[in-house]
């Protein structure tokens, strides 16, 4: 751009008017220079940068740049540019009439980079500088042929060969490109690839290598990635077990990746004795073999390990395979392997999954643990203590580290009833702590003696970690695997795919006590709430008991140190989650029932107690992701921000991370926070930080493309198609969908004066023909939900799932909402002329196929709602409006049957609201929950969409009088409907308003959490209340309280933007 | 488990698990880009069992430019850890320890002097860690980072410049005893 050039002497005038806006002087200096050299091409592009300059500072509109557009085209069809500067300003008037088109920048840019080469071949460096400019602005194909001119010109310059390969693979990646073109140059990558690789077979040696061969693990990785996309899998066999061009090659210099891909490339083939063979004579590479050595402490690695056992159990006899398994595992954690930590934590997971797999697997197990074998097959009594014997050794000797929860989660999962009762029972005696963690009884020893037993023994970070790990499995077992084991027992009438756990028809009600349950032996549903009261009281108390250590812990950390007690407040929060009733599976969302009673106590503790485990751990994270949603859900807008604030969420977090409290912010705050606890230090409004979301999101575009040339230049081919893959993934992505719905709903709320633009709210940031012909489907999800919280069982959803304010974001849901958001802006009075025009354009050329697709999605919905019951009442409204809309502008007329079915369907859904609303208003209006502020915004935005679209008909010139009046006694009824409801939500509002006026709101707070409370009998309290009385500090509660009245009052504030339809 | 992968573009999508500790610095993706695009070799990840990312290494091999080479802070042909860092449930594994060792094999096979890193003089944790594998102070670098993640109330804090010498340092010329002691500003560091 621009400010990439160093003015010229005598230039300095120039620009400094330029830069002092005096663009008419600086126009007559250039003319009076043009006067004496007419063909000058940098002169011309600096006229024309100039004027372009003067009409963007004088605010012009698009359609009066189109004068400056000819000219670029012209200039385009005219001979070449040679001067490289001219190029650059031509790039910046471009940018500043159509900024971020990059089909014209190909068209004008990058034809005008390509003449510029075509017209100097051998210069080198000139090529390699529009090279750079059409990569960077992914003009593939100009950069392909610049390419092949560098190639063709300077044919010893090995790199231009490899450039070529790579650049004709990155355009088959591309997949707004045809895929005919893409299969061409996948062909052309594959083919030219392997002539190199041929080359470098009957190269003598390294030093010796032609030009065009494989020089470097780099170029052997994108061989292998080529032949990965286009070559048969024995194809590329041959060339990982070539000595010239596999992983042991000279070439690739040992490269890690190469090794494994290749393992992982014999175990889809099917070469099962190769790799046995092979990842058998790797292990031991990776300790100290006899001259005391260790050749490659990589050996060690896991993908090795778990092939080797793979193969090994698929070639050999159980006790064969066992046996080498275990010998190898032997020689890895011997006193003197000499394997690091890692890897011997590798190979002693090996024993557990190898022992495990054997006893499970095989029908007549002779071996036990310890021992060398035995002549008789084990007693079926004692395969279930030898099964429980391998879980027990790993855990004792890694009980004092945080990740032994994860490594032993997925087996014990496989462990039978029984088994877990004995696991469970073994634990109890193992340590010192266990005694406490049961919810059933397993010794006579009291309740205070247990209690005292664990207080004692808190001493030191490792004592705290073994006791939290225990309490985990405790409550994986008791509480995770039970729920699914009762969840398996019901016939399920179909699966959700997404979570592969069993999705039932609202009708079955999960909460009907139809289960015993195994551990306490009560009555119980789904969940068991005697078992997660239990964990999650005795959670409460361990915190209480680990953090209340005279400063033995708590004085030594750091304020980056995470407090080794956080899990239990995690647990019990889990636990609190449950017993509030919350599912990850849509048996009934949340957003539907009142938060009342038990319910809200028990949200109100955990988030309580994740407050107070974060006064005193600050740098956990796990805890504040918890808290942004958990508040979400009781409707403290303000208090998730906080939470959400004290992430620290920058960059690319703000994408991967929006999921957590962007997510219907619209119906939960979509208002500026007034009221910010930490002293408000961020006082943006949810619409700016989603803004400056977008602003970052922007930027990445060019910070990926930037470093694709960087990539190119170091030689780092495999990186490169990394970037160009992730570049695509950013296109593709839901999370800029998901912000630019989420404004737009907001800004009807908070900005109903605002003249509304087409572009406005990061419609430009939105994936790729996303919502026009052809429809992209795909969006690429980039939200990680990977780093929430989650104690739950493998085969469980993740504990996410358990705090979602709805059905999750998903392909479907976004659609339909962008179909829904094209009828909000058409009938919107907010939508500038320009918008309109657009709009028109829209309905006429994409409607229909985007309606075609959703009616598809509707008979293709096997994995439950998509959206809240709130959200998809007012879609199909929005939808069957789309219908009316369409036929009007294509046909100027109206299809009876769509406005029969309009009309029916705003019954419909307005009284389904209305009756919704009319529980909330009897139940549970105040505080503004999310199940009481999600319902109010959804319903206000379709009244109010049912009333724009009646005067959207009533005033516009555009139909027939016929349709009109057909419409508007169509429409008569639907209005009526409208009107009311809408009174209802303004009602509802006020009242929500007027009551959290009221005092008493703290003490009810506290009410809640602490009532209860009916033992006074011991210091210990046996109830959930008790412990949170004896542990949480009663300032901190009252003080929190407060916090929690506060954001509410803030949270209903937003109702007050509410407002009647203004006719 | 534990596996050893090179870092691949993609994975900032999921790196929060190590990126949320306070002490890791999330940057802009031209900054990992741009050193997947020149030291792919380097910049490696632990995965663990459910694919998510346990710890990560960035690391680089260079030197101050030859105008440089006169000055007492000339920095020879080295190895240098960007960022080392483990989610704190994945702490206590050994994964910072074989993670690092594998930068200074790096360093090795290119004839690097030593390998070299900042850490602040806050993370005692990482100082202890480092000196066990044979890293010593070499320098202290004053107010190097512009806030104080311990303190609010501070605007900076000093960093630690720890070096561990590598076969090619066979005299240790580039090494130094009671670095704590000696004292640099930010723009003697090259790069900084």
């Amino acid at each position: 751009m621009v400010d990439q050039l160093v003015p010229r002497p005598g230039d300095a005038a120039i620009w400094t008017s330029v830069d002092s806006k005096n663009f008419k002087q600086a126009l007559k200096t250039v003319e009076k220079r043009l006067a004496k050299k007419p063909n000058d091409d940098y002169l011309q592009a600096l006229k024309l940068y100039i004027r372009t300059e003067a009409a963007h500072a004088a605010g012009k509109e698009f359609h009066e740049y189109k004068e400056f557009f000819v000219e670029l085209e012209s200039i385009v069809a005219k001979d070449a540019v040679h001067d490289e500067e001219a190029i650059v300003l031509y790039d910046t008037v471009l940018a500043l009439i159509l900024p971020g088109q990059l089909s014209l920048w190909r068209d004008i840019i990058g034809t005008m980079r390509w003449n510029a080469v075509k017209a100097s071949p051998k210069d080198a460096q000139l090529a390699i500088t529009h090279f750079q400019s059409c990569l960077s602005n992914q003009d593939l194909a100009h950069a392909q042929v610049i390419c092949n001119s560098l190639e063709k010109n300077f044919p010893q310059e090995h790199r231009y060969v490899l450039w070529n390969i790579t650049l004709h693979y990155l355009k088959s990646l591309i997949t707004s490109l045809d895929q005919k073109d893409r299969d061409m140059s996948s062909r052309m990558a594959t083919a030219m690839i392997r002539k190199l690789a041929e080359a470098t077979k009957t190269a003598k040696d390294v030093s010796s290598l032609p030009p065009r061969a494989i020089h470097s693990p780099q170029e052997s990785l994108l061989l292998h990635r080529i032949l990965e996309s286009g070559s048969d899998i024995d194809i590329r066999l041959k060339y990982y077990e070539d000595d010239y061009t596999g992983p042991g090659s000279k070439v690739a210099k040992g490269t890690w990746k190469l090794w494994t891909d290749k393992l992982k490339l014999l175990e889809k083939a099917e070469k099962y004795d190769d790799l046995l063979e092979i990842s058998s004579s790797l292990l031991p590479l990776g300790r100290k073999n006899a001259s005391g050595v260790v050749v490659d402490s990589r050996m060690g690695d896991y993908t090795i390990w778990e092939l080797f056992r793979k193969t090994a159990n698929l070639t050999m006899e159980p006790e064969s395979a066992y046996s080498i398994i275990m010998a190898e595992v032997d020689a890895y954690l011997k006193k003197d392997s000499g394997v690091e930590k890692v890897y011997r934590r590798n190979a002693a997971l090996t024993e557990v999954v190898a022992t495990f797999e054997y006893l499970k697997l095989c029908p007549q197990p002779y071996f036990s643990i310890g021992s060398k074998g035995s002549e008789e097959p084990l007693d079926p009594a004692e395969v279930h203590v030898q099964t429980t014997d391998v879980l027990l050794k790993y855990l004792s000797k890694n009980a004092h580290i945080i990740s032994v929860f994860s490594d032993l989660r997925p087996y014990i999962g496989r462990l039978d009833v029984d088994e877990r009762r004995e696991f469970l029972l073994r634990i109890s005696k193992l340590g010192k702590f266990g005694i406490e963690v049961l919810p059933f009884e397993v010794d006579d020893s009291s309740s205070e003696s247990k209690q005292a037993l664990a207080e004692h023994h808190l001493n030191t970070q490792e004592d705290i970690t073994s006791c939290v790990n225990r309490y985990k499995i405790a409550y994986l077992i008791t509480s995770s695997l039970s729920e699914i084991d009762r969840l398996a027992s019901v016939p399920a009438e179909n699966t959700d795919n997404k979570h592969g756990v069993p999705y039932f028809a609202p009708g079955i009600n999960c909460k009907e006590d139809r289960f015993i349950c195994p551990w306490c032996s009560k009555p119980c549903a789904v969940y068991c709430t005697s078992c997660l009261e239990k964990h999650a009281r005795l959670s409460v108390l361990a915190y209480g008991s680990a953090i209340n250590d005279n400063g033995r812990i708590t004085s030594t950390l750091l304020p980056t140190d995470i407090h080794p007690a956080d899990d239990f407040c995690i647990l019990a929060a889990m636990c609190l989650v449950k017993l509030a009733g919350f599912y990850p599976w849509p048996l009934e969302e949340a957003t539907c029932v009142p938060l009342t009673g038990d319910r809200l106590s028990h949200l109100l503790r955990a988030s309580l107690i994740l407050e107070y485990a974060w006064s005193h751990s600050k740098a956990n994270s796990q805890i504040s992701l918890l808290l942004v949603r958990l508040y979400a859900h009781l409707g403290c807008g303000s208090l998730a921000m906080r939470a959400y604030d004290r992430l620290g969420i920058k960059q690319i977090q703000t994408t991967t991370l929006a999921y957590t409290l962007f997510d219907r912010i619209s119906s939960l705050h979509p208002h500026p926070f007034v009221h910010l606890q930490d002293g408000g230090h961020r006082t943006k409004s949810p619409m700016e930080q989603l803004a400056n979301h977008q602003t970052t999101y922007e930027s990445f575009a060019g910070q990926v493309s930037r470093n694709i040339f960087r990539a190119f230049e170091h030689g780092s081919y495999d990186s490169a198609v990394q970037l160009v893959g992730t570049s695509q993934f950013l296109t593709e992505s839901d999370a800029s969908i998901l912000a630019f719905l989420e404004s737009r709903r907001m800004s009807r709320i908070t900005e109903p004066e605002l003249l509304l633009k087409p572009e406005a709210h990061g419609f430009n940031l939105l994936p790729y023909n996303c919502g026009s012909m052809p429809f992209k489907t795909d969006y690429r999800t980039s939200f990680d939900y990977k780093s929430f919280p989650n104690f739950e069982a493998t085969n469980c959803p993740s504990f996410v799932g358990y705090t979602a304010l709805g059905p999750d974001v998903s392909v479907k849901r976004l659609t339909k909402s962008l179909l829904a958001e094209r009828v909000h802006f058409h009938i919107d009075p907010r939508t500038d002329e320009n918008g309109k025009q657009w709009s028109h354009m829209w309905f006429r050329g994409s409607f229909v196929q985007m309606h075609k697709y959703l009616s598809n999605l509707a008979h293709d919905n096997p994995s439950g709602p998509i959206n809240t019951t709130f959200e998809q009442l007012a879609l199909e409204v929005y939808i069957l409006m789309g219908q009316v809309i369409f036929a009007a502008e294509e046909h100027d007329k109206a299809d009876t049957n769509h406005l029969r079915n309009l009309t029916k369907t705003v019954q419909i859904s307005c009284s389904k609201l209305m009756k919704l609303l009319k529980k909330i208003s009897t139940k549970a209006s105040v505080p503004g929950f999310m199940s009481t502020l999600h319902p109010l915004y959804m319903a206000h935005e379709l009244a109010i969409a049912i009333l724009n679209f009646d005067r959207y008909f009533r005033l516009s010139g555009k139909c027939k009088c016929t349709f009109v009046a057909q419409l508007q006694a169509s429409n008569k009824e639907s209005v009526l409907i409208a009107e009311r409801l809408l009174k209802e939500v303004l009602s509802i509002s006020e009242n929500s308003r007027k009551s959290m006026d009221e005092s008493g709101w703290i003490d009810r707070v506290l009410d809640s959490v602490i009532d209860g409370d009916k033992d006074d009998s011991g210091e210990k309290s046996t109830t959930l209340a008790g412990a949170f009385k004896a542990t949480v500090d009663a300032d901190f509660m009252e003080n929190w309280a407060g916090e929690v009245v506060e954001s509410w009052r803030d949270s209903v504030m937003g109702l007050a933007c509410l407002k009647g339809f203004k006719k | 488990m534990t596996s050893i992968r090179p870092f691949e573009a993609q994975d900032i999508f999921r790196f929060n698990t190590t990126n949320l500790d306070p002490l890791t610095e999330t940057y802009d993706l031209n900054f990992y880009f741009s050193y997947l695009a020149r030291w792919p070799h380097l910049f490696n990840v632990a995965e663990g069992p459910e694919g998510q990312v346990d710890a990560y290494i960035m690391g680089k091999l260079e030197c101050s430019p030859s105008y440089y080479s006169m000055s007492e802070h000339y920095l020879p042909w080295h190895a240098h850890i960007t960022a080392l860092t483990v989610a704190p449930f994945a702490r206590r594994l050994g994964l910072a320890r074989t993670l690092s060792t594998s930068l200074e094999k790096a360093g090795e096979e290119y004839d690097a002097w030593f390998v070299d890193l900042f850490v602040r003089k806050s993370n005692k944790i990482a100082q202890e860690l480092y000196k066990g594998m044979g890293y010593k102070v070499y320098r202290r670098v004053l107010d190097y980072y512009n806030d104080d993640p311990t303190d609010a109330s501070k605007d900076g804090e000093d960093a630690y410049d720890m070096r561990k010498r590598l076969k090619r340092d066979k005299t240790g010329k580039h090494a130094r005893d009671n670095g704590e002691d000696f004292a640099v500003t930010p723009e003697d560091v090259w790069g900084y």
